[in-house]
């Protein structure tokens, strides 16, 4: 997904907006909307199906993970509009889980050990993600927008690290010879695919003058990690809702 | 709004059950144990080789033994624990343990360990399968020498004989072959558990990759038994040190010079010493030690009378064991040494009384 091109075609958007907008002042009706808002992450990197791998999830914590951006809807119609905008998110969680025969595979330069491990994995991600939604949004007599689209997201800033403890490696495979494992550490921040794609879905509503609450839902399509990465024995997604509060310009 | 969470509540769980315990997919012979009288010395588990070995009085050899067998959780094993096995017939003796997730099957090989003459010359060598790292064989294609290469494989290093520490070479003093040490830089992955420096290592005993993470020291278990009581320990070697000492932080020791060590234990006991006592143990009886580990560019003859422990006296009828422990850095148990120093062993032998 190339993230230039979506900018400029957003910028193009926006200026052929304001022109028109300049044009239908006189209009009440005013067909385009700017939007303001912040917001909190919750979610995860998750896998869609849990593997049963996965024994327990011990603790789990969304951590410090802000959404802030700005979306302009161009209205169609009384009902209908389209919407697009530039957001950072936050996407981070603390998880602590139990897992059992756990395939994975560190690398470190030419440096490789394979193996499934048992015991307990401590991950801690803290991504900072750029990402413009394109959707349609259907409004309601009472104030209410209903939103669904698509998302694409750039990573600008990764943050992929954690831990395993209190367990054991099985070099190779789960016949390998066991090594036990009191802690050690990985990261895996270069890992992670540089973009993503997905499903945005929201819903805001109008509750005191120009400010509204919102929630809104995106689900990575993507996994987090390229086929080409071994470290997860299951595919990872992007899976944020937002809760929020938006001010209309 | 609230429908909506829901919604989304519900969508995000739907998938996210923690489901049933996966069956079981391992397959360890966990303990495999005898009558202490049965046994010279305590029997080793070799995992990574897949074998059982035993080293057994003559008596316990000659009768066959019935020895009580734990396997992984859910596993079976055949024969089963208990079952008497007999050396007597030809063949070799295998445990097949089938895991739970019964696709999962693991063979063990029994081996009777008898170390023969005490003398060595390294000529045969096998091959550990998936790692590709070099070990000494006896003629009967048993193991009784091993050494650190087992750790470093967990570390990540190419699956080549000459990636590990301890390999065969052609540069022997007798025959073609004889063992090669040589002091190598860490992996990119071991650097971060803290070790920068591998040190050659060629020792009698076996090794324990359980705790190569935990205790690196305690995975190196010394010994195997021995008979009668030596008199002097003999060999030959070569030794070149590396350009530059390392310390275990990697920080270079401006004007010291590595140093090789070789040297024979004797203690008493069936269970094994380690790395973290085999020097400090109240068990040691007697010992060889080469106390030149300067350069010697070519073969070397060494030949070491046992110190033994003053006022010390075999009692009748207890046991002993014997190991013999070379490495190119003397040091390298702590990490310390110079990269590139090699030690080259040949024609080791412990001459008795």
């Amino acid at each position: 997904m190339n993230m230039r091109r979506f900018l400029i075609v957003l910028m193009i958007f926006f200026r052929a907006n304001l022109a028109f907008a300049q044009e239908t002042t006189k209009v009440k009706f005013s067909r385009l909307e700017h939007i303001f808002f912040i917001g909190y992450n919750i979610g995860g990197l998750a896998p869609v199906s849990f593997p049963e791998n996965i024994r327990a999830i011990d603790s789990y914590s969304p951590g410090f993970s802000p959404a802030v951006g700005y979306e302009v809807i161009f209205k169609l119609n009384k009902h209908w509009g389209i919407g697009t905008g530039l957001r950072m998110d936050g996407k981070g969680m603390s998880v602590k889980d139990s897992v059992q025969y756990f395939h994975t595979q560190v690398s470190v330069d030419d440096a490789s050990v394979e193996g499934d491990f048992s015991g307990t994995n401590t991950t801690n991600v803290k991504n900072l993600y750029v990402s413009l939604p394109l959707y349609a949004v259907y409004l309601t007599n009472n104030h209410w927008k209903i939103k669904l689209g698509f998302y694409a997201a750039r990573l600008i800033r990764p943050s992929f690290s954690g831990s395993v403890s209190d367990g054991y490696l099985r070099k190779g495979d789960s016949l390998g010879e066991k090594i036990t494992i009191t802690s050690a550490t990985f990261n895996f921040d270069e890992k992670q695919r540089k973009t993503d794609i997905g499903i945005y879905a929201g819903g805001e509503k109008l509750v005191y003058k120009n400010f509204s609450v919102k929630a809104d839902l995106q689900w990575g399509l993507r996994p987090v990690f390229p086929d080409s990465f071994n470290g997860i024995s299951f595919n990872m997604y992007n899976i944020f809702a937002t809760l929020g509060i938006s001010y209309r310009l | 709004m609230r429908v909506f969470l829901s919604v989304f509540i519900i969508i995000l769980f739907l998938g996210s059950c923690i489901k049933d315990a996966p069956k079981n997919p391992e397959a360890d012979i966990v303990s495999f144990d005898l009558d202490p009288k049965e046994l010279t010395g305590n029997t080793f588990i070799d995992q990574a080789n897949r074998k059982i070995l035993l080293f057994l009085t003559k008596e316990a050899f000659d009768k066959g033994v019935a020895p009580t067998i734990t396997v992984s959780n859910h596993a079976t094993v055949s024969p089963a624990s208990g079952a008497k096995i007999n050396f007597s017939a030809s063949g070799q003796i295998i445990y097949t343990v089938t895991a739970e997730r019964s696709e999962n099957k693991k063979t063990y090989t029994v081996q009777v360990i008898n170390v023969g003459d005490w003398s060595f010359e390294f000529e045969k060598w096998g091959q550990n399968s998936d790692d590709k790292w070099e070990y000494p064989l006896e003629d009967n294609n048993t193991a009784i020498w091993s050494s650190g290469n087992e750790g470093v494989a967990i570390s990540g290093v190419a699956k080549d004989p000459l990636a590990y520490p301890t390999r065969s070479t052609n540069d022997g003093y007798q025959g073609s072959r004889a063992a090669e040490m040589v002091t190598i830089k860490g992996t990119s992955l071991s650097a971060f558990v803290g070790i920068y420096l591998y040190a050659g290592s060629l020792f009698i005993g076996n090794f324990d990759p359980s705790s190569v993470l935990i205790q690196p020291l305690a995975a190196t278990q010394f010994g195997e038994p021995y008979v009668g009581l030596p008199d002097r320990f003999t060999g030959y070697y070569k030794y070149s040190p590396g350009a530059s000492f390392q310390d275990e932080n990697q920080n270079i020791v401006q004007g010291k010079t590595d140093e090789c060590s070789i040297y024979a234990v004797l203690f008493e006991g069936t269970e094994r010493l380690d790395g973290t006592n085999i020097l400090t143990s109240d068990r040691v009886v007697a010992r060889a030690v080469l106390s030149d580990g300067s350069r010697k560019s070519d073969f070397t003859k060494f030949e070491i009378p046992f110190v033994y422990k003053q006022g010390w006296t075999a009692q009748p009828g207890s046991k002993l064991m014997m190991t013999i422990v070379a490495s190119s850095s003397k040091e390298g148990d702590r990490y310390r040494g110079a990269l590139g120093s090699r030690l080259v062993v040949d024609n080791l032998a412990v001459i008795p009384k």
